[in-house]
This record gives structure tokens, sequence and C-alpha cells, in this order.
């Protein structure tokens, strides 16, 4: 179980708080969306589990143990629990895609004895295709990289699955396929899962479980339905109502 | 039986260092001293003594010190020279006096050779018999004359302060000019009166008025060697070899071997031996057997080419492993890289000739000064293109790496400093380029290299030197260029060349 007990984070000093006393728990097994406008905190508060940003104030707690601040040696014994996957895919240019999936488990022998057969698999379960095992990441389209992103993510058969706008950079036909793909491969993972998307439509399709962020404080948590049927504020409203109106009128 | 072999092979472990190394003469950076350099390393070896030429050391005070330290075994130096600049604060009157201060300095001395080689002032004649110069009185009338002396004169306890002093002399425009450069600036025109040497071949050649010393000022400068007593007492037959040559060159043979290597362009080493053939100390052949022995164009070329690279490749080595390491601490720690960086840059800035000077008392002559110097000048680029290189790596990648959990090392080595390497390279290629063109500095200090060749030209005023020395360099510095694109091939990752799609 992932949880924030009153977080607030200050970037530099700076007057507005990128999140500002926020409590939060994801169970596990679940998956959760976080959503919000630019600026909202979704993403710092992504950042907050794996210690890329650390509470200005209050606990940042995985399964109940608190979360070490940056540049604690025990970040990296947790950060190896975590997958996790940003819009570009995150994927080092300068090794091939075979290399970026396995660099982990090479380098810390985690995971499966047999990473060959579990990056197959892996693979298979990302429409990766096998083929393109030896390009490097330039060698690749938006669509593969990320799929890759995600094999690389799951090789180490993590507990927890970040994915920070995973589907942003993608042009909407390639996007619209990985969705339906991303969903099935939750559903069949069973993995405590937590992605931060800007879509509304998007957050809907892959989870009960909407987070509505604004300012660095919550909204409204709740599945799509209920946020629709009873908006807590004008704010929650007006955002519905925008992200309807981009959707093409039927 | 067997105790007297231990000692026998102890006696011999013993004697092996005195006897193992040649003896070494050297010279100061003008003509005469490198053929008197010459005269010494070669009436050495003609006494079975085997001995080698450090040509060209650097000024008076170096080559005095080198000696002094054990650095050379012997050179030529001036009586003027010894009593009003090197040993200017020893009560010195006559010779026995020089003798018992040399002494008390680890220095012996043999009786002149035979000639005084004075300092004088020249004006070219077409200006002196203009103004009616003869006697350096005669400059008193004249404030507008530019004055062009050797830094040496400027500031030796025998030179310009005290001589003007002395003859109150009213010019204030003096420019400093390499002894090597003052026939032909005098020549343009840019300047009215040099420092010279009274066995210059030049005087007459360049047709000058050697301005009279009517107030007496300068000393005799009369050509005597200069060696180690130490040495003198663990070879025999050290100091009656060297007891060869007083008395044997007069000034005229001097003016002539002057002239025959500046202008004519012989070897020094070739006029040596004619010397030492000519007054019967060598046998008939010495000479030939001189010109046997010099160097082809083509053995200096690959002997300097080799030289350079070793000063190049091994300095930008030493560079690498400690600047690369310093990048990262400097990327790593904000604190720790500011001061990095501020301490290399100022490294940077120390003149290149200066440094290498300094580092002569440490490191001795030849290439290890320079070997340092140039490594210290390759830091710079190195560290700052590592730390450059680090710090731009963008956040995306920095926090899909630190995510990953790997350790400091594997993260170090398998992301970190792949994807700085453009950077890092660039700033090895930049250090190896420049190092090409610093590495010529080493021929002041005997480093060697093109270095060696560009100022045997300078100093003989043989433009085919200075070209062959400056073309080499430039040559190399093109290779160097090649190499890397080739390098840069093998050590930049695939990936990175690749543009994203």
């Amino acid at each position: 179980m992932l949880r924030l007990r009153g977080v607030t984070v200050r970037y530099d000093r700076g007057a507005h708080a990128a999140l500002d006393d926020v409590s939060l728990e994801i169970p596990e097994g679940s998956v959760t969306a976080l959503i919000g406008p630019s600026g909202c905190g979704k993403s710092t508060l992504l950042r907050l589990f794996v210690a890329l940003v650390g509470p200005t104030s209050g606990a940042v707690e995985v399964d109940d143990q608190p979360v070490p601040p940056p540049g604690d040696e025990r970040i990296r014994r947790l950060r190896r629990r975590f997958g996790y996957v940003i819009q570009e895919g995150g994927l080092f240019p300068h090794l091939t895609a075979r290399a970026n999936a396995t660099l982990q488990s090479r380098k810390l022998g985690l995971g499966s004895a047999d990473p060959d057969a579990r990056l197959d698999e892996l693979c298979e379960l990302c429409h990766f295709d096998r083929g393109l095992l030896a390009r490097y990441p330039g060698e690749l389209s938006g669509g593969q990289r990320q799929r890759l992103a995600i094999v690389r993510a799951l090789m180490h058969d993590p507990e927890f699955l970040l994915l920070d706008e995973p589907l942003g950079a993608l042009d909407p036909v390639v996007r619209a396929g990985l969705q339906d793909e991303l969903r099935a491969l939750f559903a069949r993972l069973a993995k405590t899962v937590v992605m931060v998307t800007h879509d509304l439509a998007e957050a809907a399709f892959f989870s009960e479980d909407i987070v509505l962020l604004r300012r660095g404080r919550i909204a409204q948590r709740g599945p799509f339905a209920a946020m629709r049927e009873s908006p807590a504020d004008e704010f929650v409203e007006g955002f519905l109502e925008a992200q309807s109106a981009r959707e093409v009128p039927s | 039986m067997i105790r007297a072999a231990c000692v026998a092979a102890l006696i011999s472990l013993l004697a092996a260092p005195a006897l193992a190394r040649p003896v070494r003469a050297s010279s100061k950076d003008f003509t005469e001293s490198v053929i008197l350099g010459e005269l010494i390393a070669q009436v050495l070896a003609l006494r079975g003594i085997p001995a080698e030429h450090q040509a060209e050391l650097g000024g008076s005070p170096l080559v005095f010190e080198a000696l002094r330290s054990g650095e050379i075994d012997a050179y030529a130096d001036y009586t003027g020279t010894l009593t009003g600049e090197l040993l200017r604060d020893a009560a010195v009157e006559n010779l026995a006096d020089l003798r018992a201060a040399l002494a008390e300095r680890g220095i012996g001395m043999t009786e002149p050779l035979g000639f005084n080689n004075t300092y004088i002032l020249g004006v070219p004649r077409e200006l002196g018999e203009r103004l009616g110069l003869r006697t350096i009185s005669d400059l008193r009338g004249h404030p507008e004359l530019r004055l062009g002396f050797s830094p040496e004169f400027i500031d030796r306890g025998d030179g310009w302060g005290p001589l003007s002093a002395a003859y109150d002399l009213p010019q204030t425009d003096v420019l400093g000019v390499e002894h090597a450069f003052a026939y032909e600036a005098l020549d343009s025109g840019r300047i009215d009166v040099v420092d010279l040497y009274s066995t210059d071949a030049e005087i007459r050649a360049y047709d000058l008025i050697a301005l009279e010393d009517d107030l007496g000022f300068f000393p005799r400068y009369d050509a005597l060697i200069l060696y180690r007593l130490d040495t003198a007492r663990e070879i025999p037959g050290f100091a009656r070899a060297l007891a060869a040559l007083p008395g044997r060159i007069d000034e005229a043979a001097m003016i002539a071997m002057n002239a025959a290597v500046r202008l004519e362009a012989e070897e020094e080493a070739v006029v040596a031996a004619r010397f030492l053939e000519s007054t019967g100390l060598a046998d008939a052949g010495a000479e030939a057997d001189a010109l046997e022995s010099v160097e082809t164009r083509a053995a200096r070329l690959a002997r300097t080419a080799r030289e350079h690279a070793v000063l190049v490749g091994v300095s930008l080595a030493i560079a690498i492993l400690v600047a690369v390491p310093l990048g990262v601490l400097a990327a790593n720690r904000r604190a720790v890289g500011e001061v990095v960086l501020a301490a290399v840059g100022v490294g940077q800035t120390i003149p290149s000739i200066a440094l290498l000077v300094l580092l002569i008392p440490a490191l001795g002559l030849g290439a290890p000064p320079a070997i340092a110097a140039l490594a210290l000048y390759s830091l710079l680029p190195i560290v700052r293109n590592t730390h450059a290189g680090l710090v731009g790596i963008d956040r995306g990648m920095r926090e899909s790496a630190d995510v990953l959990g790997l350790r400091p090392a594997d993260r170090l080595l398998s992301i970190d400093l792949p994807l700085a390497m453009p950077s890092i390279m660039a700033g090895i290629k930049t250090a190896a380029v420049i190092n090409v063109g610093f590495a010529a500095l080493g021929g002041f200090i005997g480093a060697g290299g093109f270095g060696d060749t560009i100022f045997r030209g300078i100093r003989g005023q043989r433009n085919d030197l200075i070209l062959e020395g400056a073309l080499a360099a430039a040559a190399l510095a093109l290779v160097v260029q090649g190499a890397f694109a080739l390098i840069s091939r093998l050590l930049i990752p695939k990936g990175l060349r690749l543009r994203s799609r």
C-alpha cells in the first residue's frame, strides 16, 4: 500500500506548494489515475514514492514503512520494488532495446532466474516485436519506445508500477491501440498501478479510482460516474465540462 | 674466494652508476655557447670519457643552477658573467678569488680559453655615421634612440640598469629582444641600438659600428669551462681532458666558428670537430666523422615526431586519468565542483614558459616537466567537458536512471559516462590538439619534439628549420584530429550518434 500523510512539497522555497497537505491511500492491487490540469501536483505526487522528490513536511509510506529522503543510501533498495515509466519512455539512447530492458536485472541480479525467457514473455505481453531488440531507441517509433519502456519497467517484476503520462507523446491512433493493450495488461498483472494523465477519458478508461488534483490539493476522488453525478465543487464541474467538450461530438 | 668475489661485485655495483652514465656537457641558448658545449663534449670523448651535449638549456642563471645541482657536469661561461651576475654577492677581485668562490659551490673552473667576449652596444653604420656615434657616451645626446636589448642584459647586474647609470644615458624606450632576433630587428629598422657579443660574426656581416666602452664599464668576459668538482673526482682524467682547451681559442677563431654556424648554417658539432682537427687535438677525419653523424632531415623528423608524440600522448593520458574523475566529482558535488573548475581554470592561466621553468626544480630538465605542464594545461578542457556532459544529461534520463536503483559505480559506468561521452571526447580532443601546439614550447627546456627543431632554427636564423618544426606540428595536429574522429566512433555509443526519430 502507498500512503501520504499530510504531505506538503515546496520547490526551491517557492511561494506556492506543489502539494499542499495531501493525505492519500492507494490500496494494493488497484489501478489509480492521477489527473488534473498542468501544475496541479500530480507528477510530484507520483515522484514522492520513489524519492525523486522529498516531502517538505508530512510522511510518505510504502507498506507502512517511511520512504527515505532523496540521497539516502536505503533508497536504492526501495526503488527496486517499483517500475517507473515516463512520457518519453526514459530509454537510454546509448543502449539497445535489449540492453535497456535487461540493464537493471543484469546489474542487480533482480527478477527471474532466466532474464531472456522473461524478456520474451514480456515482449509477447506488451506486443513489442522481438525482432526490434537489437535496435537503439533512436531507431524505434514512439509507440515501440513506450512498449519497450513498459517491458523494462516490468523486467524485475516490481510490486508497484508508476506511469507518468505514459501515452502522452503518442499520436491518437497509436495511443488508442496502446490504451486497450495496457488495460488488458494491468488486469493480467494485478499489480498496484498508479498512472498520471491529463486526459479524463483515459483516466476513466483505466481506473475506477480517479484522483483529481487542483493546485496541490485533492479536489475529488472516486469513479468517473460519481464525479459526473455529483461534482464536489465548481472546479470539478468545470474540469469535467472542459474535458468532455474536447471529445468529438457524437 | 667467495668473499673476494662478493667484494668485487659490490665494488663494481657501487662504481657502476658513476661510470654508466655519460658526462653531460651543456650550453646556454646562444650559438657560441652551443659550439663551446660541443667542444667540451668532443674533447672529453677524444680522451675516452663518454659524453653527451644537452644543448641550449636556457639563460645563464638556469644553466649555472643546473651545474650546481648536478643536472649537468660542465659548460662554458664568462668571467664577467660570473662576477657581475651569478656570483654578484661574492667579493671577487681576480681569478684566484673566483676559483675559491666557485669551489665553495662545488664547482671547478679551467684556465681562460683564450678570448674575451664582452658586451658591446652596436648601431647600424649608416645611422652611427649620420649621428656621429663612436662611443657609448655619444648616446647621451640622442634620447630618441630606440634600444633593443636581450631580456638577460636588461636585468643583469652588469647590464642596462648599471650601464645607463654609469653613462647617465637618457633613453627610456627599451624593448626586450632575444639575442637571436637582435640583428634582424636592427636590420628591419625597428630598433636603433642592440647589445651584442664582441665575438658575434654578424657585426661584420651586417656592417655595424661597435660603440666603444669609453668609461670602461664592462668587465672582461674571458670564456672558461665550469665543471662539477664531484665529477672531476669520480672520473679520472676528466679535469685533464678539459684542460686541453684553455689557451687554444683566440677571438678570431671564435668569431670564425660563430660565423660558420650563424652565416653558413653549418652544424655546431661539425664546426667544433673541424676546430679540434685544426688544433691537432683530434685526428684528421674528425670533421668528416662529425658530418657523417649529422642527422638527416628524415631522421630528425622521425626522432622529433616520436618525441613530440610521447610528450602529447603521455601528458594527455595523465590528464585524462586525473581530469575525468575530477569532472565526475565536480558534477556530483556542486560546491566541490565550483572549487575544482575554478582551480583548473587558474592552472590554465599560468604562462606556459613560467610554468615550465617553475617545474624544473621539482622534475629536472627535459621531458618530465614538459609533460607535467602539458598535463596541467589539458585538465581544464577535459574537466569542464566531463562536468558539462554529466550535468547536461536531461532530467527524464537522470530520473529514469535513479529509479533503477543501481549501485553508484554501475550507474556511472553504464549510464552517465556513456551519455556524457560525446562531450568528454570533445574535451579530450580539444586538449590533444592544443597540446600538439604547446608541446613545441618543450624545446625551451630540452624536452625534444618539434620545438627542438623550431628553437634551433630561431637561434641559428634558419627558416628552413623553423618551417620544418612548425609544419610538422601542424601536420601532427591534423593527424590527431583525424585519429579522434576514429576513436570517437569507437567510444561514443552508436545509439548516441543516431538522430532520434
